[in-house]
């Protein structure tokens, strides 16, 4: 059908006579043979460049400034119909249609006018042709329905064009001068574009049937139409090639609606033509193929083998071998055959059989003779009829490059049908209970498995071969879609290397190739499958190289989807190698109405967002021990970068969310995007735009959580989405006001999700969930900057925690509970001075609420773990002893002693906290005796309990486990006495320091390594505060040392 | 060298022997228009036709050919397919003739001529050797220095002293046109110095001498014609020494003002104007520039070759590669001999 609008063009040579804009012969820019020599050598991109500048240039021909559009429009066209891309191409008749519209609208009345309506019109009819295509791989009906309305609409505009161009037609005087030849032109004109019309609205109407269902009424309508209006221009031009034609595809319609006769009796008329001129031999020769299959599906063998006989007889030399004539034989030959076996069956005597036969032979031995598309096949038949040497599967060696490419893409085809036998069969065979196909089934597999090794090696060779074959004259387009075949097999059998060399070579050597873009998409995912298979630590090669055909792609195609893969590639390895500015200019790169966009941002707001905890993470490792930081990094300003990315992540990926809201997708991707930026919105207090996120109906991950959306499959997805929502809803009620009620029950249902998320064998799991979600709520408690905003939060937080403790019997929660008052206390607790009434507050409710847990601990199996128990008593201990509670911290922790005195993390807490209970302005001073020697005895033994520094020191001696516990007691034992003596007077004090001296002087004559880098300095510091005191000279632990060299 | 300068500067009068043969002569004028007689006299400026009776002086420059009456077939074949520009067949034709069977020395000489002319020629495309044929051409005006042919010839011996990368050379050999008494001939002679001066890049002295080409006296069609070459030579020199936009205006209105289908000189306009535009660094209109040449006014190979040598570049800064190989392989391959080919 395509051929058939070519055909109308050529036919007519109206619309496409295109303006000459005066050039030969007078000083002005040649600029109509310029462009259309451009356009002839296929420079149609510079032809789109070069009316780009002829727009203000002054050396532009007035004529060509008026149509400027008009030939931009059909540059854009002939380009398309080069591009073998589908994306291209379509683009290119967006903007052909874009150039036509324009130029109509500035110049309607311009005799191109006409011509450009046409242009519009076959636009539409392109389009539809495109969306036929697509159809054939996915969304048929949608596609074909589209196809349709395209259809219709050219339709609708050539028959527009037609009635205005009889109107005017008829307004013409009927007599015209013969002087007057401008308006003999015009008419002339008129009327060959009229002709053209006509034949482009039968046309689109026949095309319009493959639209729709075969044989249904609107595809018998749309046929009948069609007929009509070539019937009409028949019987109007009928003496013109033009109505010829029209005959010739009025025959053809009226056999698809299975009109045979009507349609034989219109093929043979025109059979009957003269055959001159050359364009009547064009109208047999087609007629002839189109008549074959009316005289077959009407049992007319013998006329349809006696024209063919007739018309081959009468090709000239330079058509004997040309492609029509080879088809045609090949029809006769086939025709011949089917004869043949009708006959046969008839009369298997009939003696018309044998030249039948005989008449077959001949033709196909004329076409397997000569090299033709065709050739192969003619062999085969010929070995079938017995009229030549059998056809071994086997190919031959291919001698040309032609030869070479087709054997390849023969046997690319062959291995694509293997590949997708492997994966349709194992299902069937899975299937089936009969044995017989059963092991049909199984043959036919192993026949494909076979296939699939044998015909990727052989294509492969083919392709090489050809390679080798090309020349000179070699298509250099032929040439790059073999070597696009090539990297495609190598990159299906994992030589990666090979593909992406292959595939960036053809990419940046003929960008213009319709191959390039796939070839450069090869080279990425083959470069990319590289970095991933390398085992080397330097991946440098493998980085640099997918970041390079990746930029070039995005530079090269920046309109078309492969930018947007490349970009979404290209963003990760910035963002790895720390090149956020860069990331961040290609993801703006990315179109904002590129559907890829909002993909894009999410890839890219996540990559930041992980970058900024990784960071985070380092800053807290760094600050937790400062021989951590790497040479040349300030901590402090690493934190502003890291703030300053938190920003960007939460910007990019709000950006990305809005965009994927608005397309409708929800994948993994777009899940996890939204659960990152709730968490940002909850870390800078913006938990009333987290919430909203949360909940979205459609994308809130709560939402998605609940709806067990494939999504958030994600192992550990939904237990982050409750934590999240938990503390969104938790850092709201600061502001919730009258919605507080609501926000609890909120969180309660979080906490319930949360329970369900982990199952009933992740109890321990869920504890740990709590413990660092009190941990989270804690940091962000110190994060709040405002002190109103960090109570109103602690006030919001509190009712909570009371309603949860108050309302749950269950260990996790009210661990949680107090771990969290805990960590509210510690988040006001500044470590200086007196205490807050908020600190003592928060410390009470963790205290009270771990006695809570203790009264229950004793129900068996009420505790997760019984270890627990003790690691709560601990917790109570240190919150009495930070709130000078120090009697009830020492009463627990000897009720902990008493059942296994051996506990050191107990015995140390112990002896801290007499030593702080001591250090109390309102205490006895003696209480450091106790904090030294140990207190409570055992009613039992008599021995003391709490074992106090020296005997923890003695204890923990030379134990290289207790190293850290050995050197707190020591360091502990010097600073007792230290502090003892500052608050004594005379020769006890002198004697307490000494003593003081004496516990730093010891440890360091056995222990000369103090407890490395982190004890030395404390013991250091002690000693100098000690030699202050004594009045001696503070040289600190260089006393001992110089002591020592001294003998 | 300068003995072929003194050659050229005692340009021989002697008289050419009488026809042997009953045939005529013939010569046609610029209009096509022939003229019978016996050719009696040759030098390098005009051509002495003894015409019933009366002699006739023919300025060489206005001669559109000249056929001896009894030269061999071949040799007026050659002296077609030379004007066609089908040198090849030239060749061919040439290696037909037999020499020794040639009576009269005029014929001879001929054949000698076209012989250097046509392998000179052929070393121009890139097909023999030019150090050869440039040696060819100079031994025969050195044992002809009186033949019609001399401005030709030592236009020829610059134009393979230009390939042969040797632009000083070149320019003594073209400035010994400067000796013809056509005023136009005077000026090419100037405008292929240029040329060469240019190809030095001497381009302050090139401007100078393109200037005063064109500020010459003198409004004959030919004139004309080698002042608009100036022209075109001195957009060039501008571009060079950092005026690319004066000399895009200066090619503009040239193209704005003539005749297009003076091949040559289109050809010539829009490789000036591509090199201009290379230099204003506006590389996507200089390839469209080098384009018209390549596609419209490729017919004098040393014009297409200088366009071809542009594009190839060009289109590889513009990452079109494939069109960058294909322009110079097609530059190899059409016009091996040229020094554009051998520029990298």
């Amino acid at each position: 059908m395509r051929r058939f609008f070519v055909a109308a063009a050529m036919l007519t040579m109206s619309f496409g006579s295109m303006v000459a804009f005066p050039a030969s012969g007078r000083a002005v820019e040649p600029a109509r043979e310029f462009l259309d020599a451009l356009r002839n050598a296929g420079y149609h991109d510079m032809a789109s460049l070069y009316l780009d500048r002829m727009a203000n240039s002054p050396l532009a021909p007035v004529e060509l400034k008026e149509v400027l559009d008009f030939e931009r429009g059909m540059t854009l066209v002939q380009a398309s119909r080069s591009q073998r891309d589908m994306a291209i191409r379509e683009k290119q008749l967006d903007e052909a249609q874009s150039a036509f519209d324009s130029f109509l609208s500035k110049r309607a009345n311009h005799k191109l006018a006409d011509a450009a309506k046409s242009e519009l019109g076959n636009l539409l009819v392109e389009r539809a042709r495109v969306r036929i295509e697509q159809s054939k791989k996915s969304n048929k009906a949608q596609r074909l329905g589209e196809a349709k309305a395209l259809y219709d609409e050219a339709f609708a505009i050539y028959t527009k064009l037609k009635d205005d161009l009889r109107a005017r037609l008829e307004k013409l005087p009927r007599v015209i001068n013969d002087d007057n030849t401008a308006q003999k032109e015009l008419i002339e004109q008129l009327r060959r574009d009229y002709l053209q019309v006509q034949l482009l609205e039968a046309a689109v109407r026949e095309e319009t049937s493959d639209t729709v269902a075969e044989g249904s009424d609107e595809y018998k309508k749309l046929l009948a139409d069609s007929e009509k209006l070539y019937a009409e221009i028949y019987e109007k031009y009928r003496t013109m090639i033009a109505g010829l034609y029209a005959r010739m595809y009025q025959g053809r319609v009226t056999q698809k609606l299975g009109k045979s006769k009507d349609a034989i009796s219109f093929y043979v008329e025109l059979l009957e033509q003269p055959d001159n001129p050359d364009a009547f031999r064009d109208v047999k020769t087609k007629t002839l193929k189109l008549a074959v299959e009316a005289w077959r599906s009407e049992g007319q063998f013998a006329e349809a083998i006696r024209q063919f006989t007739d018309w081959i007889g009468k090709a000239r030399p330079n058509e004997a071998r040309n492609p029509d004539y080879m088809e045609l034989r090949m029809m006769l030959a086939q025709l011949s055959i089917d004869y043949s076996n009708q006959l046969k069956k008839a009369n298997p005597k009939d003696e018309q059989i044998a030249p039948m036969l005989k008449e077959a032979k001949t033709q196909l031995q004329f076409v397997a003779k000569y090299p033709n598309d065709l050739q192969q096949d003619a062999r085969k038949l010929l070995a079938e009829v017995g009229g030549g040497p059998a056809v071994s599967d086997e190919r031959p060696e291919p001698t040309t490059f032609e030869e070479a490419k087709v054997a390849g893409r023969e046997t690319l085809g062959e291995l694509q049908t293997a590949e997708q036998v492997l994966k349709v069969l194992p299902a069937r065979l899975a299937k089936e209970s009969d044995a017989k196909i059963k092991a049909e089934l199984q043959k036919q597999l192993d026949e494909a498995k076979t296939k699939v090794v044998t015909a990727r090696s052989d294509a492969l060779r083919y392709f090489r071969k050809a390679l080798q074959l090309a020349n000179e004259e070699t298509d250099a387009e032929d040439l790059n879609v073999v070597r696009y075949f090539l990297a495609y097999l190598y990159h299906t059998q994992q030589d990666y290397y090979d593909s992406a060399v292959l595939g960036e070579f053809v990419a940046r050597r003929s960008p213009l190739s319709s191959a390039a873009r796939q070839c450069a998409k090869i080279a990425m995912v083959s470069y990319l499958k590289l970095y991933s298979m390398s085992t080397d630590e330097d991946k440098t090669f493998e980085s640099e190289r997918i970041v390079g055909i990746c930029d070039y792609i995005t530079k090269q195609w920046s309109d078309q989807p492969e930018a947007v893969d490349a970009l979404n590639t290209l963003i990760p390895f910035m963002i790895k190698n720390g090149e956020l500015e860069q990331a961040l200019a290609y993801l703006k790169d990315i179109p904002e109405t590129a559907p890829q966009r909002g993909l894009a941002e999410l890839k890219t707001g996540q990559a930041l967002w992980s970058s900024y905890i990784k960071g985070m993470a380092d800053v807290r490792g760094w600050k937790a021990d400062a021989t951590t930081i790497p040479a040349g990094v300030n901590v402090a300003d690493r934190e502003k970068e890291l703030d300053d990315l938190k920003q960007r992540a939460a910007k990019t990926l709000a950006d990305g969310v809005g965009r994927m809201q608005q397309v409708g997708t929800i994948d993994e991707t777009v899940a996890t995007a939204v659960l990152s930026l709730a968490q940002i919105y909850v870390d800078t207090e913006q938990a009333d735009k987290a919430i909203p996120l949360l909940e979205d109906p459609k994308f809130g991950v709560l939402t998605l959580v609940k709806a067990k959306h494939p999504a958030t499959d994600k192992a550990g997805f939904s237990s982050e989405a409750y934590k999240t929502g938990l503390r969104a809803y938790i850092a709201s009620l600061a502001t919730a006001g009258e919605n507080g009620d609501q926000l609890i029950q909120k969180a309660s249902e979080m906490m319930d999700g949360l329970k369900e998320s982990v199952g009933d064998s992740g109890q321990a799991q869920l504890v740990a969930i709590y413990l660092s979600l009190a941990r989270d709520l804690e940091e962000q408690m110190k994060l709040i900057s405002s002190p109103a905003a960090k109570t109103a939060m602690s006030k919001g937080f509190e009712t909570f925690l009371k309603r949860v403790r108050g309302q749950s019997n269950e260990f996790n929660i009210l661990n949680w509970v107090a771990e969290t008052f805990r960590g509210m206390a510690e988040a006001f607790d500044t470590g200086k001075g007196e205490l807050s009434a908020e600190t003592i507050q928060y410390y009470a409710e963790a205290s009270s609420t771990y006695d809570t847990i203790l009264q229950k601990a004793g129900t068996p199996g009420w505790l997760p773990q019984p270890q627990y128990k003790l690691q709560i008593q601990l917790q109570v201990a240190a919150i009495n002893r930070r709130i000078g509670k120090y009697q009830e911290a020492v009463n627990s922790l000897e009720a902990i002693l008493k059942d296994n005195k051996m506990v050191l993390g107990v015995q140390l807490e112990a002896a801290k906290t007499y030593q702080e209970w001591a250090g109390d302005s309102r205490a006895n001073p003696k209480m450091y005796e106790l904090a030294l020697g140990g207190a409570r005895e055992d009613e039992k033994s008599g021995e003391k309990l709490i074992w106090g520094w020296i005997k923890l020191s003695k204890m923990t001696a030379n134990k290289e486990q207790f190293a850290d516990a050995f050197h707190e007691s020591r360091l502990n034992i010097a600073r007792s006495y230290l502090e003892y003596a500052q608050r004594s007077q005379g020769a006890d004090q002198q004697e307490r320091l000494d003593r003081a001296k004496r516990a730093i002087e010891f440890t360091a004559k056995l222990y000369p390594e103090m407890g490395g880098e982190k004890w030395k300095p404390q013991y250091d510091q002690t000693l100098r505060q000690i030699q202050s005191k004594l009045g001696e000279k503070q040289v600190g632990l260089a006393e001992f040392i110089a002591a020592d060299a001294g003998g | 060298m300068k003995k072929l300068l003194m050659l050229l500067a005692a340009v021989s009068l002697a008289a050419v022997a009488s026809p042997a043969s009953a045939q005529f002569d013939q010569i046609f004028d610029e209009r096509g228009r022939p003229h019978q007689g016996a050719v009696t006299k040759m030098t390098p400026t005009t051509i002495t036709l003894q015409e019933g009776g009366r002699e006739v002086n023919y300025d060489v420059n206005t001669i559109k050919s000249l056929k001896f009456g009894d030269e061999p077939g071949e040799l007026t074949s050659v002296r077609d397919f030379v004007r066609q520009g089908n040198m090849n067949s030239a060749r061919d034709e040439l290696r037909k003739i037999d020499v020794a069977s040639i009576a009269r020395d005029v014929v001879k000489q001929d054949v000698a001529y076209f012989s250097a002319f046509v392998d000179g020629q052929l070393a121009l495309q890139g097909d023999g050797d030019k150090a050869g044929a440039k040696d060819k051409m100079f031994a025969f005006i050195r044992a002809n220095p009186g033949t019609y042919h001399l401005f030709e010839g030592a236009e020829l011996l610059g134009d393979l002293a230009m390939a042969l990368n040797a632009p000083d050379e070149a320019a003594r050999f073209y400035s010994a046109l400067t000796r013809a008494e056509s005023a136009d001939i005077k000026l090419k002679a100037d405008v292929l110095v240029a040329r060469a001066l240019l190809a030095q890049q001497n381009f302050s002295g090139a401007l100078e001498k393109f200037e005063a080409v064109a500020a010459a006296p003198g409004e004959s069609p030919a004139m004309n014609r080698q002042k608009q070459f100036a022209q075109i030579g001195r957009a060039v020199c501008l571009a060079e020494t950092g005026q690319p936009d004066a000399g895009i205006a200066a090619i503009d209105d040239l193209i704005s003002k003539t005749d297009p289908r003076d091949s040559e000189l289109f050809g010539r306009a829009y490789n000036a104007k591509g090199r201009c535009l290379v230099k204003a660094n506006k590389k996507e209109d200089a390839l469209l520039s080098f384009l018209h040449t390549d596609l419209m006014f490729n017919n004098v190979p040393e014009v297409h070759a200088e366009s071809l040598y542009f594009l190839s570049q060009l289109w590889a800064d513009v990452q079109q590669a494939e069109r960058s190989v294909r322009a110079r392989s097609m530059l190899t391959d059409r016009y091996g001999g040229t020094a554009w080919a051998k520029r990298q």
